[in-house]
């Protein structure tokens, strides 16, 4: 792997906990987090449920910034770098809308507000920037439930065309009030607790915790300093379906668009592509409009290659759902299992894929997709390449 | 509203056309986030003035023009994004009342991007970005980057803010205490810049754009600017 940029060093949080183990005690091991709401009343709400991370006892109640730092501070130290002072922050965010909440009970019960910017999508970058003395640019990404992906995909393009080395790129979201209120009034919630990708039964989508953060290098930079690249990220895009507001379109045309984009940017064929970390909310319409985007843009590889949707393990974890399914790719190339679509029991016939039910799958593909939607029809597609000496010596 | 009409292509600079509203005038004196003239509607946007003030300065600088396609990427800006969105839903939520289910997709920036994308038939790369500092050049950087990559031919910028209402002036003077220095507009303000090559800010935008706030340098590449009333041309 040269020329390419690389993965040395990562930090994941999910409802299952911190770390690589975590994941694979959790999602790999085909468990689910989901359970009732505690961090907040949901009196009133239609949804309870959502996958939660217990709060720290040690420190309370989990916040956004604390969970993005402790991920950074993981990845830098899993990549080896002491330091990164030129190191670009780039962070898929909508900001800790816990601020937002507190700001206006206090105004509405007449008390003085407490410090608004801390809320600011924007501030969060800023924080870790200055915190881990990182560089700049110190940008949000705001763009849904592809944000954290196109965080990964600004440092691929920033590595790539020679204006830094060596850049932190992830994404954060803890299950709040504000969003749970939102996506419930919007009876986007699965009705019955569970979510079931690609399933016969699904009925919407379950939020979930989560934040990961990713240092990409140069291949050379890394092999410079004597950096083992965990994996590479061979090729990227985003495509916008220009089609509906929110809704995705029913063809996958968009998602097509971006996978095909992503193949070529890496110069390989579909058929070299041994795994599909799909979007998979476990929403009537994104399933089966997923699927015919694998179908257009895989051809007839798309019946061959195995598929999975990690939310029913981990939930719905919006702006964070790019960069933790990135590292949950990683690890599946570098462990050599995939892990199962959690909730799949009876599959929708227009969602005909081989989409892993029951548990995780022994397999060494080399190359692995992974694949996030968002509102406003846009679509983002990584493809993420292992070396042969990077399979199957999972850290 | 004030406006620039869509403007003549300057390809000499790497400006195609720009479009610029502030909405200063006689009638939105007193009355913040209040326009001169109304928007045209964004159907479905029906709380805050963010998406349709999106939509209607990119009408403006994509008038006439055909972007459809892959080779058109689109970068959204604003430092604190749609906060009356964001303060309806959260003071709803705070006040005990039932939220309101056009919220649901409202809630993030990426939305209006969806109408703008299904309007003008783009497909290429959208992402919305928000920075604490130096916004306006970050996304001319961002555009430069996207303009390096195949397909992309143009890209068309965008940088929005509402007029500041009380938490979001609680923000920018929390930013102003920690030293940055953005500062809010006076008003709401959209920028639209359809770009094809790289381009660089201005190195001073005027004083006369001062009440633009941080969105200033980026209203300055318009290439035709509107007077404003009393004040001669922003």
């Amino acid at each position: 792997m040269t020329d390419h940029v690389v993965i040395t060093g990562y930090g994941v949080f999910t409802a299952f906990g911190y770390g690589a183990d975590a994941l694979r005690r959790g999602v790999f091991a085909g468990r689910h987090r989901f359970g009732p709401v505690t961090r907040f009343d949901t009196t009133g709400f239609r949804g309870t449920i959502a996958a939660t991370h217990p709060a720290d006892p040690d420190v309370g109640e989990l916040r956004q910034y604390p969970v993005l730092r402790r991920c950074a501070e993981e990845a830098l130290a899993m990549a080896g770098l002491a330091e990164a002072p030129a190191a670009p922050v780039l962070v898929g965010t909508q900001g800790d809308h816990t601020v937002l909440s507190r700001w206006w009970r206090a105004v509405v019960a007449e008390e003085p507000p407490e410090a608004a910017l801390p809320g600011l999508a924007a501030h969060l970058p800023h924080q870790l920037g200055e915190d881990l003395r990182l560089g700049h640019p110190r940008l949000a990404f705001q763009n849904a439930c592809v944000a954290s992906a196109d965080a990964v995909m600004y440092g691929c393009r920033l590595i790539h065309s020679g204006h830094t080395e060596v850049a932190v790129c992830g994404g954060v979201y803890l299950v709040d009030q504000e969003f749970f209120a939102k996506f419930d009034s919007g009876r986007a919630f699965a009705r019955d607790g569970r979510v079931k990708p690609f399933d016969r039964s699904r009925s919407g989508l379950l939020l979930g915790d989560g934040a990961g953060v990713v240092v990409l290098e140069s291949a050379r930079h890394a092999a410079a300093r004597g950096a083992t690249p965990l994996a590479a990220i061979t090729g990227w895009a985003l495509a916008a379906d220009a089609y509906h507001v929110v809704r995705p379109h029913p063809e996958g045309a968009g998602l097509a668009a971006a996978i095909s984009q992503a193949l070529g940017r890496a110069g390989i064929a579909p058929e070299a592509i041994g795994y599909v970390n799909a979007h998979g909310t476990g929403t009537p319409a994104n399933d089966p409009a997923e699927t015919a985007a694998l179908r257009r843009a895989l051809g007839a590889h798309a019946t061959a290659v195995p598929v999975s949707s990690t939310k029913g393990s981990t939930g719905h974890m919006l702006e964070a759902s790019g960069v933790v399914e990135l590292i949950i790719t990683m690890l599946a190339l570098r462990d050599g299992q995939l892990p199962p679509t959690v909730g799949l029991v009876e599959p929708d016939p227009r969602c005909d894929l081989d989409y892993i039910p029951g548990e995780a799958r022994a397999a060494r593909p080399r190359r692995a997709l992974t694949v996030n939607a968002g509102f406003g029809g846009l679509n983002s597609a990584l493809v993420v390449e292992v070396g042969e000496e990077g399979i199957g010596d999972g850290e | 509203m004030a406006s620039s009409p869509t403007t003549v292509a300057r390809h000499d600079t790497g400006i195609v056309s720009g479009a610029c509203l502030v909405p200063w005038g006689a009638r939105a004196e007193g009355l913040p986030g209040a326009a001169e003239v109304d928007l045209p509607p964004l159907p479905n946007f029906v709380v805050s003035r963010f998406s349709p003030l999106v939509a209607e300065v990119v009408r403006r600088c994509l008038a006439g023009r055909d972007v459809s396609g892959p080779a058109t990427a689109v970068v959204l800006g604003s430092v604190v994004a749609d906060a009356t969105t964001a303060d309806v839903a959260a003071r709803d939520l705070a006040s005990g009342n039932v939220h309101n289910p056009l919220l649901f997709f409202q809630s993030v920036p990426s939305s209006v991007l969806g109408a703008i994308a299904r309007e003008f038939g783009i497909t290429g790369p959208m992402t919305c970005l928000s920075a604490r500092d130096d916004l306006p050049r970050l996304l001319l950087d961002t555009a430069t980057l996207l303009l390096a990559e195949e397909p992309i031919e143009r890209v068309l910028v965008i940088g929005v803010e509402l007029e500041p209402q009380p938490r979001a002036q609680q923000i920018f003077a929390e930013l102003a205490a920690s030293g940055s220095t953005t500062r809010a507009p006076r008003g709401d303000v959209a920028v639209a810049l359809l770009l094809n090559r790289p381009v660089r800010l201005p190195e001073s935008p005027g004083t006369g754009l001062v009440d633009l706030g941080y969105l200033a340098p980026l209203a300055a590449l318009c290439p035709v600017t509107a007077p404003r009333q009393g004040e001669g041309a922003i």
